[in-house]
């Protein structure tokens, strides 16, 4: 045991060059008589030498630990897969089936209301699907427009263009100062909106006129000596509609209000 | 997306739509990405160089009367020849790492067929030209396998030897694996790793399956 345990501390040494130049001599010496301590001195330089790369050894226990994991891995079989994707599948396009039906019923873009073109009758992209017919359309340009316009005055927001183009414009007439609203204003259809005014150059008589989006009169005050007046929309429809502010014969201002 | 989707294409052939992923996957896993990933060690390339290329390493070594642990071995020493190659300068990687692979671990099974023979019919008691041909391939060859069969017995330690011989590798001081170890000084250390490696050497000596290696007289 003691020359086992000498031996293999020589050989230890001598591999890690630790060795007097003495000891050295002394050890190859005995290994040019001994084939076995010759063995031993060259398995340990071999050792030496594999194991000198920590990043192989890293790589082997990665190979071993994987081989050893994925040994153990259920292979599913090929048409369990099948199956599945199948099923997949199915799922997937039943479910894209409910949202475009969804859609379909419950959801149109505000912008396309006014467009009888685009309203929810006419599917978009869906037409083109079997059972999806295309909506009946007038058949000449003349038809579609007359149609196109009807809807269009059917809808309370159309904007009326001769007032539209008027909307926040203010006369040269420096005599009245309007203060509120603004020249486009949203309000709620069961609030109040107050007008309010300052005379630049002493009291005139103050008109308001407000119409709807079809040009009819809803509210005509006349003669208002106050500086303010407060609009009550209670039970007003929505809607658009427009205002007008004049002094005396003078048209001061223009604005809308989009009531909603 | 389940995972087993992207393991095999064959059944993408019935869903055209879903082989776009798995076209996403290849493109993700390239052979450049792999060679590096391979290079560093990366469990995850190694993971996919398994479950993508190891049929084709079982394939070779079952169709010429090898079984499963065999192939595992080959694949394990023609991942090391490679990761070895990749390490050393000189090398360029010509073609794709599977190819490369394949050609790899065909000749080691090759070769090492060729020994089992040699033992077991004696006929190595001549070696022909061809056969004495010791080539650079070879010696690398020899070089895993030598590496697997050590490592092997390296892992069969004790725990606190493994532990040393681990310190030793990575190149800590001495000092360090003293304070690591809890031992009372570093003299202390180099006789626990003088009696670790004996123990090493004694086991791999014993070892019939290394004797092969042992020819050095």
């Amino acid at each position: 045991m003691n020359e086992s345990l000498s031996h293999s501390h020589w050989i230890g040494k001598f591999t890690d060059k630790e060795l007097t130049p003495g000891e050295e001599t002394r050890l190859l010496s005995q290994a040019s008589h001994n084939p076995l301590l010759r063995n031993e001195l060259r398995l340990d330089m071999d050792i030496n030498e594999l194991f000198d790369d920590y990043d192989r050894i890293q790589l082997s226990e990665t190979i071993r630990k994987t081989i050893r994991k994925e040994r153990g891995r259920i292979i599913i079989p090929a048409y369990l897969k099948i199956a599945a994707s199948v099923i997949i599948l199915l799922a997937l396009s039943t479910l894209t089936g409910l949202i475009f039906t969804f859609l379909e019923h419950n959801f149109q873009p505000p912008e396309l209301s006014g467009n009888p073109f685009l309203n929810s009758q006419s599917r978009g992209l869906l037409c083109f699907l079997p059972g999806h017919s295309r909506p009946s359309l007038p058949s000449t340009p003349l038809k579609r427009r007359e149609l196109a316009q009807i809807t269009m005055s059917n809808n309370p927001y159309t904007p009326r263009p001769e007032y539209e183009f008027l909307v926040g414009t203010v006369t040269r007439d420096i005599s009245l100062f309007v203060i509120s609203p603004l020249p486009r204003v949203k309000c709620r259809s069961d609030s109040q909106l107050k007008f309010s005014w300052k005379w630049l150059r002493g009291p005139v008589p103050v008109s308001l006129e407000i119409t709807d989006n079809h040009g009819r009169i809803v509210l005509n005050q006349v003669q208002m000596t106050d500086d303010s007046y407060v609009l009550n929309t209670r039970h007003w429809a929505r809607g658009l509609y427009y205002y007008k502010i004049s002094a005396g014969d003078e048209l001061v201002t223009v604005g809308s209000i989009s009531m909603y | 997306m389940p995972v087993f989707f992207f393991q095999q294409s064959y059944h993408f052939l019935l869903f055209p739509g879903l082989r776009g992923i798995t076209s996403l996957m290849i493109l993700l896993y390239s052979n450049e990405w792999l060679v590096k990933g391979l290079a560093e060690g990366r469990e995850s390339c190694v993971k996919f160089i398994y479950r993508e290329y190891f049929p084709m390493v079982r394939s070779i070594v079952s169709s010429q009367n090898g079984n499963l642990e065999d192939a595992e071995d080959i694949f394990h020493d023609g991942l090391i020849i490679v990761f070895n190659r990749l390490k050393s300068e000189k090398f360029t990687l010509n073609s794709s790492l599977k190819t490369y692979l394949f050609s790899v671990c065909r000749n080691l099974w090759r070769r090492r067929l060729e020994r089992k023979y040699r033992l077991l019919y004696a006929t190595d008691s001549y070696v022909s030209d061809l056969e004495g041909c010791y080539t650079q391939e070879a010696e690398e060859e020899e070089y895993a396998e030598k590496f697997r069969l050590y490592k092997k017995h390296f892992v069969d330690l004790p725990e606190f030897c493994r532990m040393l011989l681990s310190c030793y590798i990575k190149k800590m001081s001495l000092e360090d694996i003293a304070c690591i170890m809890n031992y009372k000084d570093t003299e202390y250390v180099k006789a626990r790793k003088y009696y670790c490696k004996n123990l090493l050497r004694n086991k791999i000596l014993n070892d019939p399956e290394c004797k092969q290696f042992m020819n050095y007289e």
